[in-house]
């Protein structure tokens, strides 16, 4: 990677309507004003307008591979365009230095009734590439795109897996000094996906950069080198990819527990049973509430009943849900009641020695039985939720390529465990 | 600008090549179908004067083959500027993401209708047989007129297509305005002499370029040279104007097309 700038963003803004009638409006007022040169006073919005991409600066190295995480609406799509040129910003300065190509829409120009060998002409020319570099490249393109005779068959009759193969091949074979990459990777089979990959892997070695917006941040952990984390229009963060989707996905679970724990408390309380949970509070290990835990950390679950009339040895029971799945259990129905009787209010806490979870998001379940545990007191509900957080893994080997995602999306319980081969040469990077 | 339209020729002939061999594709008369509305316009006005429920008074030519005549000639105007109007909307899809010369659009769709001009340009030469028409040399001059015709529809048909992307209203308010505008030119009938219909001859800028056609097919000379010189004028300001504007908006459209 070099340090010389293929693309340089600067305080870039933009803004949108989000009422169709006042866009015609504003659209024909523009034009008005771009055409008789006066000046537009684009720092302020109108009303229905709202700021799509505000301030957003950022620079994108020759070389390399930049990933754009974050929700819907936070100004991906708008950034798209702004570099694609197809719009232009109302503040700040775009600078893109050599030829930028897009692989957005596959297959934009694309008309139903041609053969692909003319849709290849076609959309090489709405690319910009000259009569003679399509001629140089078209046995190169159909051969990659892999579908066999179907390239002289008007494209009406292609699979939509065909129909994505040559757009894409078109596009790769623009041969661009920067690319800009909507989330169009996964296009046709697995080995297709596999030989896109390796051509733009390609591009990466030669000194080529790439921008890839992308939804499913396994694809930015283990492509990119950098990400940048946009929300609302505006760069949370930029860095290096690993630490960037790690914040973004510990900020998403965030938001998830933080949904789930409004969720719960519009539910109504419980009528009419012999006892009912007030609060449920989770501890650190110094005895301070919180929604936060680190993998391997102390918890314990202080429960606030109130026993609405005398009850017998008591039996709580408290079951950590991920997705709906039990994922481990604390239970008096095993371990044996703690109390003769209980009555009226009161707190019973149970301390979990460590939490062997993965990052993710839990919810804490609870019932409560009477002495001979066939009879619900509390009838089960979940009444917390917290979350592992990712920072402060102590000590993991987290080296892998997908490290981040794969521990999100596989097992919640974590075992520390090593691997060893019995005869592998080398060793580890 | 000249440049970028140069360095895009590839782009437009390939744009021309796929509408052209998409429009009738499916379609088992193909390109026959642009004779359709001349036909049936001279049709419908030769039964007319025939049958004296309306009077043109004397024209130059053996009526039928001036009305076709006029037609062709408007025909050109009308059928390009419908299809320049609606050409960036046509493409929505393609601006919405990709960059490329939107002038290549508009210049593309031109051809659809010079395509359809040609073909009606057989017709009317059969037209100018079977009425036994004396062809004048000044007859080739014609096409020559197409080009500050062509000049004055591109440069309405830039400031159209920006609006129509913007305003869909505009491409339906088009096709009625046009409709009109073919009895305010004199393409049924002959230049008009009397207040307050003369107007037409100077108010219509189309008007100059259809009584030229009949004229040079007819007389040999040109009765109204000076208004031709001012509409040709007009044409290639407004072909300036227009293509000013369509640069500075593109922007704009690529926002709300």
């Amino acid at each position: 990677m070099s340090d010389e700038a293929a693309v340089i963003v600067e305080g870039v803004s933009k803004k949108f309507c989000k009422s169709l009638r006042r866009t015609m409006y504003y659209g024909v007022r523009d034009l008005l004003a771009d055409t008789l040169h006066l000046q537009r006073r684009s720092e302020h919005l109108r009303p229905g307008e709202f700021w799509a991409l505000k301030d957003l600066s950022f620079e994108l190295r020759r070389g390399e591979w930049l990933g754009v995480v974050g929700p819907n609406g936070a100004g991906k799509s708008t950034l798209l365009k702004l570099l694609n040129g197809i719009v232009r910003p109302d503040e700040g300065r775009i600078e893109v230095r050599g030829r930028l190509g897009a692989l957005i829409e596959l297959g934009a120009g694309f008309h139903p009734l041609l053969t692909g060998r003319e849709n290849i002409y076609v959309q090489g020319a709405i690319m910009g590439m000259s009569r003679r570099e399509m001629e140089g490249k078209l046995d190169e393109i159909i051969d990659f795109a892999g579908i066999g005779d179907f390239i002289d068959t008007p494209l009406k009759f292609y699979s939509s897996g065909m129909h994505a193969r040559l757009g894409f091949s078109i596009a790769i074979h623009f041969n661009p000094d920067s690319l800009v990459v909507d989330e169009v990777l996964a296009v046709g089979d697995i080995s297709f996906q596999e030989k896109c990959m390796r051509r733009m892997e390609r591009m990466r070695a030669k000194d080529k950069a790439v921008l890839m917006v992308q939804q499913h941040t396994y694809w930015i952990e283990a492509l990119c080198d950098r990400a940048m984390w946009l929300d609302k229009g505006g760069c949370v963060r930029i860095g290096k990819a690993a630490d960037v989707v790690r914040a973004y996905l510990d900020d998403q679970d965030h938001r998830l527990a933080a949904s789930t724990r409004e969720e719960l408390s519009k539910l109504p309380d419980d009528m009419h049973t012999p006892a009912s949970i007030e609060v449920v509070e989770l501890l650190g290990e110094d005895g301070v509430v919180k929604d936060t835990f680190y993998s391997g950390e102390q918890m314990t679950v202080r429960i606030h009943y109130n026993a609405h009339e005398r009850i017998e040895w008591p039996l709580f029971n408290i079951r950590v849900f991920h997705r709906g799945q039990g994922v481990l259990e604390a239970s008096m129905l095993i371990d044996g009641p703690e109390a003769e009787e209980i009555e009226g209010r009161g707190t019973v806490e149970c301390r979990l020695d460590s939490l062997p979870l993965t990052p993710k998001v839990y919810e804490v379940v609870i019932f409560a039985r009477a002495k001979e545990g066939v009879s619900d007191i509390v009838p089960m509900r979940t009444y917390a939720v917290f979350q592992i957080s990712e920072e402060n893994r102590d000590g993991w080997p987290m080296r892998g390529p997908m490290a981040i995602n794969h521990l999100r999306q596989g097992s919640p319980v974590y075992v520390r465990r090593s691997w060893h081969f019995q005869n592998g040469k080398g060793s580890k990077p | 600008m000249i440049g970028d339209v140069i360095s895009s020729r590839e782009l437009i002939w390939r744009l021309f090549v796929r509408d052209f061999a998409a429009k009738y594709e499916q379609s088992a008369l193909g390109y026959l179908w642009a004779l359709g509305p001349p036909l049936v316009t001279v049709a419908i006005f030769t039964f007319l004067t025939r049958n004296r429920v309306i009077s043109v008074g004397e024209t130059a030519l053996p009526y039928p083959a001036f009305v076709l005549l006029g037609l062709t000639v408007w025909g050109l105007f009308s059928g390009s500027l419908m299809s320049i109007t609606s050409s960036l909307t046509g493409a929505a899809n393609v601006i919405k993401k990709m960059n490329f010369p939107r002038e290549a659009l508009v210049f593309a769709a031109l051809g659809q209708a010079l395509v359809d001009t040609l073909i009606r340009t057989v017709l009317l030469a059969l037209f100018f047989v079977w009425y036994g028409v004396p062809v004048r040399w000044t007859i080739a001059l014609i096409p020559l007129l197409f080009a500050p015709m062509l000049m004055l529809t591109i440069g309405a048909g830039f400031l159209l297509s920006t609006l129509n992307a913007i305003i869909r209203d505009v491409s339906s308010a088009l096709g009625l305005a046009l409709q009109f505008a073919m009895f305010l030119t004199p393409v049924v009938y002959p230049a008009p002499k009397e207040w307050p219909f003369i107007l037409i001859n100077y108010v219509n800028p189309v008007s100059a370029f259809v009584v030229a056609a009949h004229d040079l097919a007819s007389k040999g000379a040109l009765t109204m040279p000076a208004t031709l010189i001012s509409s040709s004028l007009f044409g290639l300001l407004l072909f300036l104007l227009g293509w000013r504007v369509f640069r500075l908006a593109q922007p704009i459209v690529g926002e709300r097309v």
